[in-house]
């Protein structure tokens, strides 16, 4: 009797337990009807829910009752929210449908030739990249240099990108063009960068068929993103033979509003006395370098940025020309100001708008030379992301830049002599245009409704009203993924650009020059093993037009073309044994027909063969040693085979033989890095290192200088032309 | 003489298996008493029980340096103890240089590959945690062993987890995403929830650490719904975890409160 209660009890428990949970089943599928698994689906307010499996089923069970909320959550899926009723029923099926997130089509269309900062869109540089890169002075210019499409002209931190003149890549700070972003401008180009590693959030960049977004630009594009509110209150100190510096970041508010500040002093003395070569020197190069940030999130999504640099630097040089002994003095002052909006209206269009100012003033002083050139620039920039559903997106905008750039001074009337005495022009010229630019471009990660197949298809239009001049640019992006590792891209457009301002001066140049033109193919094979791990080869040609001609009766004309072909290989990697690298190789066979070139002739940036190899390797736990090895085909250049003697002036004016058909010994340099990372006082993070560049003393050169009368000639050692040791440490709190 | 000689061998073996086989029972119970506890400290972490398993790890390793689930366990307390050690910098201290040694030692043994690899990474993980100038150094070696962990066996939820956590609380200017880890920290979870039932003698964690640490990531994506259903089910699995239920869940209620004040 007893057991048969029992029994009816257990029954009934039994009964009431399994009328007490209702089961909630279902499937995940996507756009396509495919199933998703690992998708997080669950009950809002409760800890009931599960994930689907392979087949995108789930099933849960509840005791909920009523109305209860469905949720389901997948990264790159719009979130999926359905309210159910639950009452009796012993089960309840729910089918869910996740969409795509525009965010992730966004990581779906990736253009050729280019690399950012970001993992999972192709090919990466990161900000440790840049900071590790031996001998590349933790600059992003230098460090730049390093991978495939930019060439090995100099050792300047200028960026010539396959086959083109350094002014046919611009660098935009938060959507504003900076023109400047060097120190230490000389004739040779400038040594690094007036952008300071601690501020750079994000940056893309890309040697050629880019996207319509950029404008006035033959060759290549650097977009760089700055740092918004920091996470956390930091500080970090540095001090080397080279310079000093100090960085914070503060976050005032938490998430809301924060500052970066950075203060750089160079002074390269020090340097110079260890490793020799001070006597060159009348006024060892130093620099300053002010930049600092405010950024304030006003919303969610609004947020306000006022980023400036203010930067100075002095060397005085001397210099023992063939004409002429005495000291190259140069001078310059930067200052950058940009203030950036950007904000999220009506869900889907993602806005942004930059208003910048910038000044910079170079001040050159060799013999007779004494120039100052003044770049006063303003801009406003306007982009606009619209998405028009999960795989389309629609990128529009408008630009407005005013450009006055003055040339003040007295400049030699011919270049072989730049005596104090020699005869002279005296220029007080000003340049200004304004250019007014808009585009549009459709970006889709399904082309055809193929969901491998990407495209971005846009065209732009800029005018320059003051010169009457405008021009369209359609160009095009198409990639297709052929499996999870495999991409192949292709990119077709027309570029096109004011030639150097100096041209337009009314004094020696043409004010009526029109713009020059580029035609750019691409096509490109990315291979992604993992994140840490890619190889990509790529083959370009490039059509130039358009390009500045010396003209005997209109100083110059448009009459230059050229072109510009050649393939690059990366392969990235970092392996398992803590190795981690990167090796580069660029062929490239350029030619133009431009300025002084009256045929087309190999330019100077006609480097055939640039080769570099990066290396880090963990020695020990907290050591690591990196090298970075770089070969490139030396420089062309026009050599000089005679001399006429000018009574007038008392000085010999060199013969040239054919333009460009010498070429500089091949660049050889091997630098190397010995890091050690350490905590001091159980609070400091702190980095010591010791670089040697040009370690192994190879010898490079700049150009050559020649006896009066020509009949010598002496070499110009590049600025690591000699080995170079470095020591210097760093203090992060 | 034969006789009382064969007698007296067999007697010894016979006292011999049964010495064997009650040493073998004990070592066993001390095992499952030690993973008891193990488990229990980390729910309600607790220095205090975490030591008393240590004890019995330690002294079964120490009996028999061939027992790899002992050394694999003690290891993994070890590891939990440098997790507390980064309020607690006498109690890291203390543990870290054992915890490496044998973090290491575990990750060389034969047949515990991925799980030793796994735990050695986790171990290196948390001397990032409390030295950040070791990023540099140990977070390639984090990687490779991870990535051999992965390798040798795709579903160790725990290689997931860690490669989770390290994506989740690296900057993204150095390789950090929130993306990244919640996709690690999903697959740890449907690994978990598709392993047959525990009857291992190795401490088997991961689950709730993945649950608790989907919430985080959640939470940073803004997703505070989804955060806070991984915390409940965190508590419907171990309603005493108190890490979700002491300092995780009140944070989110308490956050989504000011948030509703604020708007």
């Amino acid at each position: 009797m007893k057991s048969k209660i029992i029994l009816i009890a257990l029954l009934l428990l039994q009964n009431i337990f399994s009328q007490s949970k209702i089961k909630i089943e279902g499937s995940v599928v996507d756009e396509d009807k495919s199933p998703l698994p690992m998708v997080m689906v669950f009950l809002a307010n409760s800890g009931d829910g599960a994930m689907s499996d392979d087949k995108g089923s789930f099933s849960f069970l509840t005791k909920l009752k009523g109305k209860v909320t469905v949720n389901a959550n997948l990264i790159g899926y719009e979130k999926f929210s359905k309210e159910i009723e639950i009452k009796d029923e012993k089960k309840i099926t729910v089918d869910i449908d996740l969409k795509e997130s525009a965010l992730k089509m966004k990581e779906s269309v990736v253009s050729a030739s280019s690399f950012g900062s970001e993992k999972g869109k192709g090919l990466v540089l990161s900000r440790i990249d840049v900071l590790t890169t031996p001998g590349g002075a933790a600059d992003l210019f230098q460090s730049l240099k390093t991978m495939p499409g930019i060439t090995q002209v100099s050792e300047s931190a200028e960026l010539y990108v396959r086959g083109g003149d350094p002014i046919e890549t611009i660098t935009m700070i938060d959507q504003a063009l900076i023109y400047h972003p060097f120190s230490y401008e000389s004739t040779y180009g400038s040594l690094f960068s007036n952008l300071k590693n601690e501020f750079i959030k994000g940056m893309y960049f890309s040697s050629g068929g880019f996207s319509a977004k950029y404008g006035n630009v033959l060759s290549g594009v650097l977009d760089i993103e700055t740092k918004g509110v920091p996470t956390r209150m930091q500080s970090n100190f540095g001090i080397s033979l080279a310079n000093t510096n100090f960085s914070t970041e503060i976050p005032l508010i938490e998430d809301k509003l924060g500052f970066n500040f950075n203060y750089d002093k160079s002074f390269t003395k020090p340097i110079f006395w260890l490793n020799g070569g001070l006597d060159k020197f009348t006024a060892a190069p130093s620099s300053q370098n002010v930049t600092g940030s405010a950024t304030y999130a006003y919303s969610k999504t609004g947020k306000m940025k006022l980023f400036g640099v203010f930067a100075k630097d002095i060397q005085g040089v001397n210099v023992v020309g063939t004409e002429y002994e005495g000291t190259f003095n140069g001078s310059t002052v930067s200052k950058f100001l940009n203030l950036q909006h950007s904000n999220i209206v009506f869900q889907k269009l993602v806005m942004k708008n930059s208003f910048s100012f910038s000044k910079y003033t170079n001040n050159w002083k060799l013999g007779v030379l004494d120039l100052i050139k003044t770049d006063k620039v303003f801009s406003f920039r306007n982009d606009f992301e619209f998405f028009i559903n999960s795989r389309t997106r629609l990128l529009s905008g408008i630009e407005y830049e005013k450009r006055n750039i003055n040339y003040l001074g007295q400049i030699p009337d011919n270049d072989y002599n730049i005596r104090p005495e020699a005869q002279r022009k005296v220029i007080d010229a000003d340049i200004l245009n304004s250019r007014v630019g808009g585009y549009f471009e459709l970006e889709s990660a399904n082309m055809f409704g193929v969901s491998n197949f990407a495209s971005a298809i846009g065209i732009r239009y800029d005018r320059i009203p003051t010169l009457k001049l405008g021009w369209a640019n359609p160009r095009i992006n198409v990639s297709y993924k052929i499996n999870e590792h495999s991409t192949i891209k292709t990119a077709w457009g027309i570029f096109n650009q004011l030639p150097d301002p100096r041209l337009f001066n009314p004094v020696d140049g043409n004010p009526n020059l029109k713009s020059m033109q580029a035609i750019h193919y691409v096509l490109s094979y990315d291979y992604l093993f993992d994140d840490d791990n890619s190889f990509r080869v790529e083959l370009y040609h490039k059509d130039y037009k358009n390009l500045p001609l010396e003209n005997s009766l209109l100083k110059y004309d448009n009459n230059g073309k050229g072109f510009a072909d050649g393939v690059d290989v990366i392969l990235k990697s970092t392996l398992t044994n803590g190795l981690s690298g990167w090796i580069s190789y660029g062929f490239i066979n350029t030619k133009r027909k431009w300025m002084d070139f009256e045929k087309l002739t190999s330019s100077s940036f006609d480097i055939t063969h640039n080769f570099s190899l990066i290396a880090k390797y963990f020695v020990a736990t907290n050591w690591q040693v990196g090298i970075n090895f770089k070969y490139a085909t030396g420089r062309p250049y026009t050599p000089i085979i005679g001399a006429a003697y000018r009574a007038t002036e008392n000085v010999y004016e060199p013969v040239y033989g054919d333009k460009n058909t010498s070429r500089f010994q091949n660049y050889k340099r091997l630098d190397i890095r010995l890091t050690h990372f350490t905590t001091l006082f159980n609070m400091a993070n702190t980095v010591f290192y010791l670089e040697g560049l040009n370690i192994l003393d190879l010898k490079n050169i700049f150009g050559y200088y020649y006896s009066p009368d020509y009949s010598q000639r002496k070499e110009i050692s590049s600025y690591f032309g000699r080995r170079t040791v470095v020591v210097g440490m760093s203090v992060g709190i | 003489m034969k006789t009382s000689t064969t007698t007296l061998f067999g007697f010894l073996f016979l006292l011999s298996s049964l010495l064997g086989s009650s040493f073998a029972q004990s070592t066993n119970e001390l095992m499952k008493e030690g993973k008891t506890l193990a488990s229990k400290a980390y729910i309600v972490y607790d220095k205090d029980t975490f030591t008393k398993a240590h004890e019995i790890f330690e002294k079964l390793y120490s009996t028999d340096s061939t027992n790899y689930t002992a050394l694999y366990n003690l290891t993994y307390v070890e590891y939990r103890f440098l997790e507390m050690g980064s309020r607690d910098k006498a109690l890291f201290d203390k543990y870290v240089n054992k915890a490496v040694e044998h973090g290491e030692k575990i990750s060389l043994v034969k047949g515990f590959a991925s799980e030793g690899k796994t735990l050695f990474a986790s171990i290196l993980m948390m001397k990032i945690t409390y030295n950040w100038a070791e990023a540099m150094t140990l977070s390639p070696r984090i990687n490779s062993l991870l990535g051999e962990a992965e390798a040798i066996n795709q579903n160790n939820p725990r290689a997931y987890l860690i490669h989770g956590i390290m994506k989740l609380n690296t900057p993204a200017a150095f390789g950090g995403s929130i993306k990244d880890a919640i996709a690690n920290f999903t697959k740890t979870i449907s690994l978990f929830e598709k392993a047959e039932q525990d009857s291992s003698l190795l401490v088997n964690w991961g689950y709730l650490d993945a649950l608790a640490w989907t919430g985080i990531a959640n939470e940073k994506m803004e997703m505070a719904d989804a955060a806070l259903f991984t915390y409940k089910k965190a508590l419907s699995i171990e309603p005493d975890f108190s890490w979700v239920k002491y300092v995780l869940l009140p944070n989110l209620e308490k956050s989504k409160g000011e948030k509703k004040t604020t708007y």
